[in-house]
């Protein structure tokens, strides 16, 4: 699910950045601090949308730098277990198949899909009575597995529920 | 006890979607559907190379289900229209959005957090609405 | 095996340290609630946890006069900022030292800082530097 979140972050600021464009300096700084990061706490941040605050600089003692704290919103994207989202097929193999959920990697082993469901290296796809999953199809799944990490979240889908599978 | 030890301390609390349960800081946050992300991403023109975004702008390019802005701003005040918005919370709502389903009781199998709260001829009400703006936007 | 028995310990010893958290804190919550009967509700601990307080500008009471510690705390961050490339606020006039300029820009005023004296009762007040009284 995607969100609209105010967060803060903590930028240390280099004594030649002063002056009149301290904010230009501190927006770019922000940017490229922020966007493109993930943590589990709070999921996948994409864009930085507009900053609400910044705090009065604090000299840090020793070190001639001052340290803002700056608040923003942002979209930010966190995956739930038990959450039903599309997806974009990105790889089929014979062991299941990788979907892709906005900037989520969601794994769909063999095993947690229908019965009738057949790999087909030709394609290379999988096969069931109705429906083909193939690359670049898209895909209704629900999210039964995530393991957060450092710097990145991986999660477990399945299709093998009522009205989840290939999206007509 | 338990409250006021700090979040440093013990077991994290387990986030689940189904018992919305969306962990610290996001269940007073605002949830968007997909068509709203791709509005928001491209008022921001801002050169943004980063992987996490280009996988995010194909996605909502993708998955867009209201192509005008209008139809989006339609959806969310159909959101906030009382019953609805007191009987189900945002995140609910916002996954109804995302995934136009037709008939209530598909809702409830996509999203098993509504089964014991709202009646199905409440949400078939909603979902028509949905599915309405959905089939006549230009 | 070796790693099985590592995990025994870890699990071990951070049982023990939850229990003494929680000891410590039945203890703390005991000795505030007990305090608070004694003092009635008006009393406010000294060592407060709560994140301290602006005192507005209009009501500050220490001294306009700027101590020599401030003096001097105030020079060496300027100054070391002056030498890390931060903007010069003052007419340089051949001077090269850091800690010159620094002096310099304190004379004129000029000095882009604020000073915040913490007091002891959990309130602060800042103080611009621009608005002083130089020792």
């Amino acid at each position: 699910m995607f969100f609209l979140r105010t967060l803060s972050h903590t930028i240390n600021l280099h004594p030649s950045y002063f002056g009149p464009h301290m904010r230009e300096f501190l927006m770019r700084n922000l940017h490229a601090d922020v966007e493109g990061t993930c943590s589990g706490r709070i999921g996948f941040i994409i864009s930085v949308l507009n900053i609400t605050n910044i705090s009065p600089g604090k000299v840090l003692p020793n070190s001639g730098l001052a340290e803002f704290i700056v608040q923003y919103q942002a979209i930010v994207f966190k995956p739930y277990k038990g959450e039903v989202v599309d997806a974009i097929v990105t790889s089929v193999n014979q062991i299941g198949f990788f979907a892709d959920v906005g900037p989520l990697q969601v794994f769909v082993a063999q095993k947690l899909m229908p019965n009738d469901f057949k790999f087909d290296s030709n394609g290379p796809c999988y096969r069931g009575d109705d429906q083909t999953i193939e690359k670049n199809g898209q895909v209704r799944l629900k999210i039964v597995g995530l393991k957060h990490q450092a710097t990145q979240i991986n999660a477990v889908g399945t299709i093998k529920e009522d009205y989840l599978g290939q999206i007509q | 006890m338990s409250s006021h030890r700090g979040p440093h301390r013990g077991v994290i609390e387990e986030e689940d979607a189904t018992t919305l349960k969306l962990g610290e800081g996001y269940e007073e946050s605002a949830c968007l559907f997909i068509s709203e992300v791709k509005i928001l991403l491209e008022a921001t023109q801002r050169p943004n190379t980063s992987e996490v975004y280009q996988k995010t702008v194909n996605y909502v390019n993708q998955f867009n289900r209201f192509t005008n802005a209008d139809v989006v701003r339609e959806v969310r005040k159909g959101m906030n229209e009382e019953p609805i918005r007191t009987i189900l919370k945002g995140f609910e709502l916002t996954q109804l959005a995302n995934l136009c389903c037709e008939e209530a009781e598909e809702a409830k199998a996509l999203v098993p957090s509504l089964a014991n709260k709202i009646d199905d001829d409440a949400l078939q009400n909603f979902l028509n609405t949905i599915l309405d703006l959905k089939k006549f936007q230009t | 095996m070796s790693d099985y028995d590592d995990n025994d310990h870890w699990d071990q010893s951070d049982e023990e340290e939850v229990d003494d958290f929680r000891l410590t804190e039945n203890a703390e919550d005991e000795f505030s609630s007990k305090m608070i009967d004694k003092f009635g509700s008006e009393y406010v601990p000294a060592v407060s946890k709560t994140a301290p307080k602006a005192v507005p500008k209009e009501e500050r009471t220490t001294t306009p006069y700027m101590t020599k510690y401030e003096r001097a705390r105030i020079l060496g961050a300027r100054a070391l900022q002056l030498s890390m490339n931060a903007p010069v606020l003052v007419d340089l006039e051949g001077e090269t030292d850091a800690l010159e300029i620094a002096m310099k820009e304190l004379n004129q005023k000029k000095i882009p800082l604020v000073i915040r004296r913490n007091l002891p009762n959990n309130t602060y007040e800042d103080w611009e530097v621009s608005e002083m009284i130089l020792p």
